[in-house]
Parts: C-alpha cells; sequence; structure tokens
C-alpha cells in the first residue's frame, strides 16, 4: 500500500465514507422515541394512582368526620354515622374519579 | 435552519423537526459507529438508534456551545464505551488479544486499507482518529467530545499515525521477504 500517513488530506481521503440516508431508520428511532414517551407517561400515572390512594384511605374518611363534626348540616350530619367501610368505598370513587379526570386530560394532551 | 429545528424540539417536543435532524445527522453517526465497532453494522445501527434516543430525551441539555452534530459525537462514544463496559466481547480486549498474538504480523499482510487497519487501534485512538480524519473535527471539538484533555487529543492522534505506518512498514516487509 502506498501511503503518507504524515499527510492529512491523503488519510482524509482514506477514510471517506459513503454518505447513508436511510428512512426506515429515522421512522425506528421515531418509533421508538413515541414508545419511550408513553412509558414515561405510565410510570407518571402509576405513581399518582399510588398517591391518590394513599391519600384517598388515609384522609378521606377523618376529613370527612372532621366536617361532620363541625357542621350543622342534617346532610352531612348524618355521615358521623356511617360506618367505616362505607367511607372506604367513598375513597374508591373519588381515585375512580380521579382517574376518569386524568384520563380526559391525556385524551386531550394536557399532560 | 440546524438551530431553528433543534429550538422548535426544545421549546415544543417537535418530533417531526427531531426527524429532519436525524436525517441531517444520521450518516456521519452511524457511519462512526460503524468504524468504532469494526463495522458491525447491527450493534452500530442499534447504538446509533440509542444515541438518537438520548439526544431527543436530553435536547434540553444542548446549549448550543458546540456544534450540534459534535454533542451527538459525544453522546455516541459514550453509548459506544457503555455498551462495551456491558459486553464481553470488548472491543479494546480484541485489539490487545490481537496485539498479544504471536501471528500478529502475519495477520497484517491480509490488510489493504488504512480503513481496516484501523481494528489494531484502541477504541479511543480510533475513535480520535475518526473524528479527525473522517468527520473533521478540531482538536478543541475532539477534546469536548471525547471529554479529554486538548494535549492527550494530540499525542493520540500523533501515535496513531505512527501506529498505523509502522503496520504498513511490517505489511510490506512481509511481502517483499515472500517475493
Amino acid at each position: 500500500m502506498k501511503n503518507d500517513f504524515h499527510n492529512d488530506d491523503w488519510l482524509k481521503e482514506q477514510l471517506s465514507d459513503e454518505y447513508i440516508n436511510d428512512d426506515d431508520f429515522s421512522f425506528s428511532v421515531v418509533k421508538k422515541i413515541a414508545w419511550h414517551e408513553t412509558k414515561s407517561k405510565r410510570i407518571f400515572y402509576a405513581v399518582l394512582l399510588v398517591m391518590i390512594t394513599l391519600f384517598s384511605f388515609l384522609f378521606i374518611p377523618d376529613l370527612m368526620m372532621i366536617i361532620a363534626g363541625n357542621s350543622t348540616s342534617r346532610l352531612v350530619s348524618a355521615q358521623q354515622f356511617l360506618p367505616f367501610m362505607q367511607m372506604e368505598y367513598i375513597g374508591i370513587f373519588v381515585i375512580l374519579l380521579s382517574f376518569a379526570l386524568i384520563w380526559s386530560f391525556e385524551n386531550s394532551d394536557l399532560i | 435552519m440546524e438551530s431553528k429545528l433543534v429550538e422548535r424540539v426544545q421549546r415544543d417536543n417537535d418530533h417531526h423537526a427531531f426527524e429532519q435532524l436525524m436525517r441531517q445527522n444520521q450518516s456521519p453517526i452511524r457511519q462512526f459507529l460503524r468504524r468504532l465497532t469494526l463495522q458491525n453494522q447491527g450493534i452500530a445501527d442499534e447504538l446509533a438508534q440509542e444515541t438518537f434516543l438520548k439526544a431527543f430525551v436530553h435536547i434540553k441539555t444542548y446549549r448550543g456551545e458546540a456544534k450540534f452534530l459534535s454533542w451527538l459525537f459525544k453522546i455516541a462514544y459514550q453509548q459506544f464505551v457503555s455498551s462495551t463496559r456491558k459486553k464481553t466481547e470488548q472491543t479494546n480486549v480484541e485489539v490487545e488479544d490481537k496485539a498479544d498474538d504471536g501471528q500478529f504480523e502475519r495477520r497484517l499482510v491480509a490488510e489493504k486499507t488504512v480503513k481496516n487497519l484501523l481494528k489494531y487501534l484502541k477504541a479511543d485512538e480510533r475513535a480520535i482518529f475518526l473524528l479527525h480524519f473522517s468527520h473533521d473535527l478540531t482538536h478543541q471539538e475532539i477534546a469536548l467530545v471525547m471529554q479529554i484533555p486538548l494535549g492527550t487529543v494530540k499525542t493520540k492522534i500523533r501515535r496513531s499515525r505512527l501506529k498505523l505506518k509502522s503496520f504498513t512498514e511490517i505489511n510490506n516487509s512481509e511481502k517483499t521477504d515472500e517475493k
């Protein structure tokens, strides 16, 4: 091989490559990006669900008891007599409602 | 033009703009990775995809201090290094094995081009050599991409030149002996 390793132009010529342009490549990267974004959102939803669940089960029954205790309204005072389990059902209802809200945000691309 | 596309991706998470950036820059990144992985196209293209995915995820950290392509080279090289660390059949190990092998000189007879001889350089030397001679990056830009001192870049280029030159000299003397 006739060579001149001290000549930059010769080396550049030796190391030149053909131009690669491949739409399939860009397409698969875009697909990967979309998948990555969905995955990130799923993690976000899972964290949100755990937080709402914890909040609901820990605080909603207490909150309702406090409200019922201070209220003079017949409707709210009646909740004072609700058994604990029924309050848990209300908690589950709040979770589902929050999830429906998050879902609608997602569909409107708000998150 | 390129900076406008980058801005669009940073501001609006614009996939279309990123796709254009990818079309503009995929060739040098894929060529660089192919040469680094010693023409293993499957691994190289997988690394290139990971490079662009990482670039998209972290594009807000790109401040425009260096060329966008240099920033991509930096990610590509980091991807290559972490993938070789993970895999047992590391390129560097292969190269060192070749260097320790007694048959090393004999195998050189088969080498005909500078591109083929690159495999006898260590991975970091090969990366520096390619960035400089194949992708026209300055010494300063290479130092930023590889995150090494400027002096090291210059030394490694000089050393690689001499290494390749000595390999071809061995090659030529083998041919003369055979005649």
